[in-house]
């Protein structure tokens, strides 16, 4: 029985462990110190990352900026402006241009109905059929070029090209308008005396009116 | 004592699972350990500092410091130091070329902030409307006055003769003024609201002011001469002009008389 005991105790002393805590002195002061440099460090580091940022953004917001007033250039240089599109010029080229190809036609009719201005209408009706074409087509290409990268336009250009374009547009109508006037009031008469010319001699009558009448200053 | 036997062994048992829990406070001093924390904190350089340098015979300083570093922590003494905080160490190269970078950026910043202000005054010039400061200050007034001119005179004309402004607002010539001062009023306006640059703008105000000086010019004499013409007396009240007393029997006859009026002339 005391062999049981003491062999009890003996175990009991094995396992009897004493708990320790083991600090350093000057740990806490060192961790603190190299905790307050270290933070400054990285505060200096974070205030410098913080600007960099800031200048970033403020970088972004710029380019924004100079990329937003390129791209309008840009979009305006090969779009054509809204104002220009809805222009009056453009308006009345639109009201011009049937005006004309009708006034050609119905100078065509015209001619039938008279041979001989058929080769005058030969002569400029097809003349001013093909412009206006060319002229439409200048106009819906050229001036009126929407999202064409390869046609940078300045819209004062535009203008200039389409106020020239509306001129000659004008032309031809008045052009179309006289010749449907001309080919109304011309009769065979006046092709005739075109082609025979009796003007000659009416410039000679002219001529010895005039002798007459120097003669007699002297008289 | 068969009794006593189970007893003892189960009180063995219990003190066998019983841990001893005292707690003991053992402030200790380790001196390399308290050196190399105050080493890690760049400027405190004089604590403890086992040194493993020798003197001109090549006896060390202090043994225990050459031991200590020569012989147990030699591989840490002769190898790389690596400190991230130590002076130029990886941290302050960090910092040194963070620092780099935030001049740069700064640069950058200034850079793109004078183009940004350039652009937006690029913009600003080229934008129409209220910004378009050469209208407001010359071109509207120029424009609004040859514009005003005509009205009064298509005022005019209407008011005080509107049998004669039908009639020039029906003839050819009246209608193409009319549509001529309504493109060209448009122009105004389509150029007023562009997005283009200041002197182009200026130069298309120019041409057309050029244009429409002398063309306002045209259609005030156009009109007024259609005023001129309303005032004249209606066909009935011209007396029939008198036949000019010149003979008509014979040629010789008109001959002789133009040859008298022009001696007498």
């Amino acid at each position: 029985m005391k062999a049981f005991l003491i062999i009890g105790f003996i175990i009991f002393s094995l396992n009897g462990r004493s708990q320790s805590i083991v600090y350093h002195q000057d740990l806490m002061q060192r961790v603190a110190e190299n905790t307050a440099d270290k933070q400054s460090w990285l505060l200096l580091y974070k205030n410098s990352l913080d600007s960099i940022q800031s200048h970033r953004k403020k970088v972004l917001a710029n380019w924004s900026v100079i990329e937003a007033v390129q791209q309008k250039i840009y979009k305006n240089l090969t779009n054509v402006d809204d104002g220009i599109k809805q222009s009056r010029q453009l308006y009345y080229i639109a009201q011009k241009v049937p005006k004309i190809f009708d006034n050609i036609l119905q100078a065509s009719q015209i001619a039938i109905g008279k041979p001989y201005l058929v080769i005058y209408w030969n002569g400029t009706g097809q003349l001013l059929i093909d412009k206006i074409l060319s002229l439409k087509n200048f106009v819906s290409t050229f001036i009126m070029s929407h999202d064409n990268d390869s046609l940078l336009i300045d819209q004062t250009t535009r203008d200039q090209l389409l106020w020239a374009t509306y001129n000659q547009v004008n032309t031809i109508y008045n052009i179309s308008n006289n010749i449907v006037y001309q080919f109304r009031q011309y009769t065979l008469q006046m092709a005739i005396n075109k082609v025979v010319p009796y003007d000659w001699y009416i410039n000679l009558d002219k001529g010895i009116t005039q002798q007459i009448l120097n003669n007699a200053k002297f008289w | 004592m068969t009794k006593m036997k189970p007893f003892l062994i189960g009180i063995n048992f219990l003190l066998f699972t019983y841990f001893l829990k005292a707690q003991t406070v053992t402030p200790v001093q380790d001196k390399a350990n308290n050196g190399q924390l105050k080493r890690m904190v760049f400027n405190q350089w004089n604590d403890w500092q086992p040194t493993p340098n020798t003197n001109w015979l090549g006896i060390p300083k202090d043994p225990i410091g050459w031991a200590y570093w020569r012989v147990l922590h030699h591989d840490y003494w002769k190898g790389e130091d690596k400190r991230p905080w130590k002076t130029g160490g990886q941290f302050q190269q960090n910092y040194v070329s963070l620092l780099a970078q935030k001049d740069l950026d700064k640069k950058m910043l200034d850079t793109t902030h004078a183009m940004m202000e350039t652009n937006l005054a690029t913009a600003l010039s080229m934008s129409g409307g209220v910004a378009d400061l050469p209208y407001q200050l010359y071109f509207e007034n120029k424009f609004a006055d040859l514009y005003q001119g005509v009205t009064n005179y298509y005022e005019a004309l209407q008011t005080k003769y509107p049998a004669s402004f039908n009639l020039m607002m029906n003839s050819a010539n009246g209608k193409r003024y009319i549509e001529f001062l309504d493109v060209e009023k448009n122009r105004i306006e389509t150029i007023h609201g562009l997005f283009v640059d200041r002197g182009a703008r200026m130069v298309s105000y120019f041409k057309i002011l050029n244009e429409l000086q002398p063309a306002c010019e045209e259609i005030k004499n156009y009109l007024h001469s259609y005023m001129l013409l309303a005032q004249l007396p209606t066909p009935q009240k011209i007396n029939e002009p008198k036949r000019p007393n010149i003979s008509d029997s014979t040629d010789s006859q008109i001959v002789r008389e133009l040859l008298k009026n022009w001696k007498s002339n």
